[in-house]
């Protein structure tokens, strides 16, 4: 029964950050932008502070 | 890239701001300054004229009114209304200092220069990034910033993509020029190849006419000292009117040197800058004179250039310039008196006027040059031609450019194979021990069979993908990458292509997303489209794993034969796709071919090693989200709903599993190319990423035995069979299953990157063509290999 509900709680989590990749992706296509765009942003590390500055991470 | 200031034009009535600074140049610096519109003065906003043009502005107690475009020339902080993060409010004295002080003290960097003149090693040593760099032209194909603090000053390095010039006829010429004139940076720094003074300084003596501040970077000076070379920079310098500072950037010589003088500069302190008219003799200089008089009159034009610079584009036919004018009041009759000089200058020297500037140019830089330069007597370029008398020989140099691509690949097979059967016998290792410590049940299941199976089968790869990349940056680095290029514009040409279309086609071996985005330095948009278009077929490193494990499993001779056969029907399919287009949808003639092949240079090591690293992060990286997370669903699609007559991790369940059934739901596509469903879902989950598919086939093959709990991937897939005992993989379905992997759907990445360089239409194209070519070359590939 542990066992169930660990997995069933991994799963969710396997489940939200598929859907957050998925989300991300399309944003980031709507907004024409590839993950070569954020690989080089010299913003990547702070993003979370400056993202409405930042042209370059999403 | 966002690189925009706050502007004076974009204060809103009633709010109050201070300067930061002023740009522009010339005279309209010159007055701003003069009326008081200088660094720490308060400005406030009274009011907007009706049409929004001019505004009044209150500034040491007087009322001034600027026009829009001027106002949005000057830099400033808000210290009233409302600012971002919604503070609405007044500063206080202590916190406008401050601010004041903090944006005074940044200095913004553009670094121009010609395509591999080490623009992005100097932007690396000073900033500490790891953009990346190679010996061959457009390397970098956006602008990248990054940030040094140096003296109390806190600098923006933008680095732009190289230019020989800035007319207008790539792309890159008009960004670098645009870069320049609409983002305002305040100093640019010209980067100089100083092993070819020449044609470099040609680039400088553009941004002379642009009157700018310009400090001068004079790189690789080592390669002109070894050369036997001298030049007297500091002479070169005082006749140019910019400060000149050797530098080797590949080994951060002089980086610290350059820095201080552009403080120097910024700072009005340094004895070099002088502006200099470039004298371009009688007639194009009475040419331009009577040009510069009625564009004098607009003030629009003249706040954002000076006037020699927009009569000498203008004398040059430069319609870019033509389109800026187009809105000022006497248009027509500027370009009628342009027109006309033009003429006439055309008459006295027997040719077009843009080429009469550009002999006087360069008849000021060879001029410039003589007075300071001695070539020596050593041939720089002797083991250069020495070498390239053999790489790129008429006869010899494909079977070279063949060898070197079967090396690669042969030699990521089998020196691959050794630290690959280490980490696979790791990851063996911990699946047998998390299997022994947790009891059994479904979070056993979940980390063996989902977790390890899936993320170990794919990780296992590392080195492999390692190795290759070595190889890449060594062709990079060298300068044999611009040699490939050479060596294929004849077969390139045939198919409608620029031989430079061959360096984002290798690029592609590596990853298609920077290569797509490589075909930005092509020229013409109908060779970037059918680049772009025919580079998913080169098959990147995501693709290497699912090939390393069916060769590893299926061919036990010839491995790198195997290998290289399947990159190289990516080619075919590549040349045929763009023969399919020129003869279709694209049917003009080619560009041609211009391109430049640099010496040969010895590699860094630490160049190599960091382009490596890199990649391995990336890999890693993946592994650690996007794998791991497909490697959970797929497990748990394959383990639910459970039944309670069969056993979890049998066959039987599996195939009555959510992802069984949506395996069954497809089989019948894909059964006549003798797939069987477990590789179409591991041909489905790969459209997010395509090492998905091994890290599928891992989980979805990875169905231990009775007697064996661990058995490798590899002698799973043998041991596959059908529901009549049927081997399911043979030699030719894997192969055709390698190149179904190899020509369909690239990934999400590639097609986001199609849709952001070429538009919707292409990237649903690229959709559609790829899969669909897929699956007729694997349909061929089985039942024609079937009937022997």
């Amino acid at each position: 029964m542990e066992q169930k509900i660990i997995v069933y709680i991994i799963i969710g989590i396997a489940v939200m950050g598929a859907l957050r990749f998925c989300y991300r992706k399309l944003k980031a296509f709507k907004k024409n932008k590839v993950c070569e765009d954020c690989r080089s942003c010299p913003l990547k590390n702070k993003c979370k502070m400056e993202k409405n500055n930042s042209s370059c991470c999403h | 890239m966002d690189n925009s200031y706050l502007k004076l034009s974009d204060i809103a009535t009633g709010d109050e701001c201070v300067i930061i600074k002023v740009h522009g140049h010339g005279s309209f610096r010159n007055r701003i300054v003069e009326m008081g519109f200088v660094k720490g003065e308060k400005v406030l906003v009274i009011k907007n004229a009706p049409l929004h043009d001019p505004i009044e502005y209150k500034l040491m107690d007087s009322h001034i009114s600027l026009r829009r475009s001027e106002a949005s020339l000057i830099e400033v902080v808000r210290i009233s209304g409302e600012v971002s993060g919604g503070f609405n409010g007044t500063f206080t004295e202590d916190e406008i200092a401050r601010e004041v002080y903090e944006k005074s003290q940044t200095i913004n960097i553009a670094l121009v220069g010609n395509p591999n003149s080490g623009k992005t090693s100097l932007f690396n040593r000073a900033t500490g990034l790891r953009e990346k760099v190679g010996n061959y032209s457009g390397v970098t194909v956006d602008a990248k910033q990054g940030v040094i603090h140096h003296k109390g000053y806190t600098i923006n390095l933008i680095d732009l993509p190289g230019t020989y010039s800035l007319t207008e006829y790539s792309a890159e010429e008009v960004y670098v020029r645009e870069y320049i004139t609409i983002h305002h940076p305040d100093l640019v720094l010209n980067v100089v190849d100083a092993s070819n003074l020449e044609r470099n300084l040609f680039l400088t003596t553009q941004l002379i006419d642009m009157n700018i501040r310009v400090v001068m970077a004079l790189n690789m000076y080592d390669e002109l000292l070894a050369g036997g070379a001298e030049l007297n920079y500091a002479y070169l310098g005082q006749l140019m009117g910019i400060p000149i500072i050797p530098t080797t950037a590949s080994r951060g010589i002089g980086i610290a040197e350059v820095l201080d003088k552009i403080i120097e500069v910024f700072e009005d302190k340094a004895k070099e800058v002088r502006h200099v008219h470039i004298n371009y003799g009688q007639e194009i200089e009475d040419s331009i004179s009577r040009i510069k008089a009625i564009v004098v009159s607009n003030k629009d034009i003249t706040d954002m250039y000076v006037p020699r610079y927009v009569s000498i584009k203008l004398l040059e036919n430069d319609r870019i310039m033509q389109k800026q004018l187009h809105s000022v009041p006497n248009y027509e009759q500027i370009i009628s008196v342009a027109d006309k000089e033009i003429l006439q200058l055309e008459k006295e020297y027997k040719e077009d006027a843009k080429t009469v500037i550009t002999n006087a140019k360069y008849g000021f830089i060879r001029g410039a040059l003589q007075e300071t330069y001695n070539p020596g007597e050593k041939d720089k370029r002797q083991l250069t031609n020495a070498i390239d008398a053999l790489l790129t020989h008429q006869w010899l140099g494909f079977p070279f450019l063949i060898f070197f691509m079967w090396l690669t690949f042969q030699v990521t097979f089998s020196l691959g194979n050794y630290p690959m059967d280490w980490i696979d016998m790791g990851v063996a290792a911990l699946g047998e021990w998390v299997a022994g410590i947790l009891p059994e049940g479904p979070l056993n299941d979940l980390l063996v069979n989902g977790i390890i199976a899936g993320v170990g089968g794919v990780i296992v790869f590392l080195p492999n993908i390692l190795i290759l990349f070595f190889f890449i940056s060594l062709m990079e680095d060298t300068g044999y990458m611009a040699r490939a290029a050479f060596i294929m514009d004849r077969l390139m040409h045939k198919i409608g292509l620029h031989g430079k279309s061959f360096i984002p086609l290798l690029i592609g071996f590596g990853c298609n997303v920077p290569a797509i985005m490589a075909t930005r330095t092509l020229e013409s948009r109908r060779d970037r489209i059918i680049t772009m278009l025919i580079t998913p077929f080169m098959s990147c490193s995501a693709r290497l794993p699912v090939y390393i494990l069916l060769v590893a499993a299926f061919f036990s001779k010839n491995q790198g034969l195997v290998l290289v056969s399947v990159y190289f029907i990516g080619i075919v399919v590549a040349v045929l796709t763009a023969l399919l287009m020129k003869k279709t949808l694209f049917k003009n003639s080619s560009e041609p071919f211009v391109m430049e092949l640099p010496p040969y240079r010895m590699p860094t090591m630490r160049n190599i090693l960091i382009h490596m690293w890199e990649k391995a992060g990336q890999y890693l990286r993946k592994m650690g989200t996007i794998i791991l997370m497909a490697s959970i669903l797929i497990w748990a699609l394959g383990y639910f709903p459970l039944d309670r007559n069969a056993e979890a991790d049998s066959s039987d369940h599996l195939e009555q599993s959510y992802i069984g059934r949506m395996g069954r739901f497809i089989e019948p596509g894909l059964a006549p190319l003798g797939f069987d469903w477990k590789m179409g879902v591991s041909i489905v989950t790969g459209l997010a990423a395509k090492e998905i598919v091994v890290s599928s086939m891992g989980i979805l093959y990875h169905v231990p035995d009775a007697e064996e709990n661990t058995q490798g991937l590899v002698d799973s897939l043998k041991s596959q069979v059908d529901s009549q005992g049927n081997h399911i993989f043979s030699p030719l379905v894997a192969y055709g299953f390698m190149l179904f992997i190899l020509i369909y759907f690239p990934c999400m990445a590639v097609i986001a990157a199609i849709k952001k360089e070429a538009g919707w239409r292409w990237a649903l194209f690229t959709v559609f063509y790829t899969t669909g070519l897929a699956w007729i070359v694997s349909f061929c590939v089985y039942q024609i290999g079937s009937m022997f």
